[in-house]
């Protein structure tokens, strides 16, 4: 009596552990490069146009239509919240007729690394990576490894640029790459294949406890077993992408300061020149008049 | 039979010269409704409102003639410029809007006394009028008080 459910059931769940076997999506629908300057177009990559509240989202997860970002709770790294607020919602948005508009309105969330080598002198290589471990713990990051002339932090990604900001000023930069990864499509991909599989594995468990003969009980374990494997390693997998866009990486080198690497250190241009206009009441403004009450 | 009573035709006199100088001088109200805890303090030079939080937070309004005779890219990208020569480090530029007017919102920071600063100068330009709603602070203070301000400078209202 409870062969044609089993089997139904045995048989979906190894197709939905069978798409599990085909591999994680791609790492990255999106990966990019982007300069971190001072001004407004660098930070078009995540904000441009940003809603009233963008300014509460953290730099690891921005919205889609919208340049920087500093504030609201990253994906949390626990696995049992395995998505961020509001992400499980969204992840079933995404698989209904409608992709789209949908895709468009959620969160992305981003993985920032930067590398970045300074120039310092030999003498203070072990001065600089103490200045650095400080930083870190400054900022609410920590240090992820170390040795004489290379550190690896972690720091939170509202904090990002701040952290490399503080960074440059330990040394001479001779170079930094930031790079951004775009992780949004493949953690909401994985949240929705883990709803299947706990709902697999639901019907797996009632079975079990129908299971008439000790044959059944054998056979729907086997495939439990395999659906448990499947869901840890999608937790485990969106438990790192989450940590990793709430902590960005910053790997820094240390190199000698000798004057053969100084001199290959062009200096930036200077910034464009601007003509003050003759409007006395534009140089009324500013923090420190507005912030003058006796006048 | 009552005839209406009429005005001395000194006392109409006075009182059309009267609003012709007030609108001459572009006196007219430039104010946001104050944010929640704030309280409403004398303008002081050069600005038409001033409100204060209890911990030191400002946001002030200022109402300038529009002249040189420009649009809102023009006198943000002034303001911009302005800004970053003082130093403001430019952190974000977005639209925004206030009782149907458009206006274009500059945010920066800036380190004062060893604490960071956060300073936000939303513009509005009328065919007459260029107007600023500033509003600044410490960081950590000016964080609490950023979604409060928002909805005052959408409140702004030109009379």
């Amino acid at each position: 009596m409870l062969r044609r459910p089993l089997v139904l059931v045995l048989l979906a769940s190894t197709l939905v552990i069978g798409c599990g076997a085909a591999g994680l999506p791609p790492p990255s629908s999106f990966e990019s490069r982007i300069a971190m300057d001072e001004a407004y177009g660098s930070r078009k990559l995540v904000a441009d146009a940003a809603p009233a509240d963008a300014e509460a989202m953290p730099v690891g997860l921005a919205r889609p239509a919208a340049p920087m970002a500093p504030g609201a709770a990253p994906p949390s790294p626990s696995p049992a919240r395995p998505l961020p607020q509001g992400a499980a919602a969204k992840g079933k948005q995404v698989s209904s007729d409608k992709p789209q508009a949908e895709e468009e309105s959620k969160e992305h969330i981003i993985i920032y690394t930067a590398n970045l080598a300074l120039l310092v002198e030999p003498a203070s290589f072990a001065a600089s990576i103490d200045a650095m471990v400080d930083l870190s713990a400054r900022l609410g990051g920590f240090v992820a490894r170390h040795d004489d002339r290379t550190i690896t932090l972690r720091v939170p990604s509202a904090r990002f640029r701040e952290s490399l900001r503080d960074l440059e000023k330990l040394g001479d930069v001779q170079s930094r790459s930031v790079e951004a990864q775009d992780v949004t499509e493949e953690y909401f991909d994985l949240g929705i294949r883990m709803k299947s599989l706990q709902a697999t594995r639901r019907r797996l468990e009632e079975l079990l406890a129908r299971a008439a003969n000790i044959n059944d009980v054998l056979q729907v374990e086997e495939q439990l077993a395999r659906v448990n494997g499947e869901v840890d390693r999608i937790e485990g997998r969106m438990r790192f992408l989450a940590s990793h866009a709430a902590l960005s990486t910053i790997h820094v080198s240390l190199l000698p300061r000798t004057a053969s690497n100084l001199q290959k250190i062009v200096p930036p241009p200077p910034p464009p020149r601007t003509i003050p206009l003759p409007i006395r009441w534009l140089s009324a403004l500013g923090v420190d008049r507005l912030l003058e009450l006796s006048r | 039979m009552h005839s209406l009573p009429t005005c001395k035709p000194t006392l109409r006199l006075v009182a059309v010269l009267a609003a012709g100088l007030l609108t001459l001088s572009g006196c007219t109200t430039a104010r946001v409704g104050p944010p929640h805890g704030f309280a409403v303090i004398e303008p002081g030079e050069g600005y038409r409102f001033r409100a204060v939080s209890p911990d030191g937070v400002v946001v002030a309004v200022r109402r300038e003639a529009n002249d040189p005779k420009g649009d809102l890219a023009f006198w943000s990208g002034a303001l911009d410029a302005k800004l970053r020569r003082d130093g403001y480090r430019a952190l974000e530029a977005r639209d925004v809007e206030a009782k149907g007017m458009k206006g274009k919102q500059l945010r920066y920071a800036i380190d004062r006394g060893g604490r960071e600063h956060s300073y936000w100068v939303s513009v509005f330009v009328t065919p007459t009028a260029v107007v600023t709603v500033e509003a600044g602070g410490d960081h950590e203070l000016f964080a609490r008080e950023s979604e409060a301000l928002l909805r005052a400078i959408a409140t702004l209202d030109l009379g």
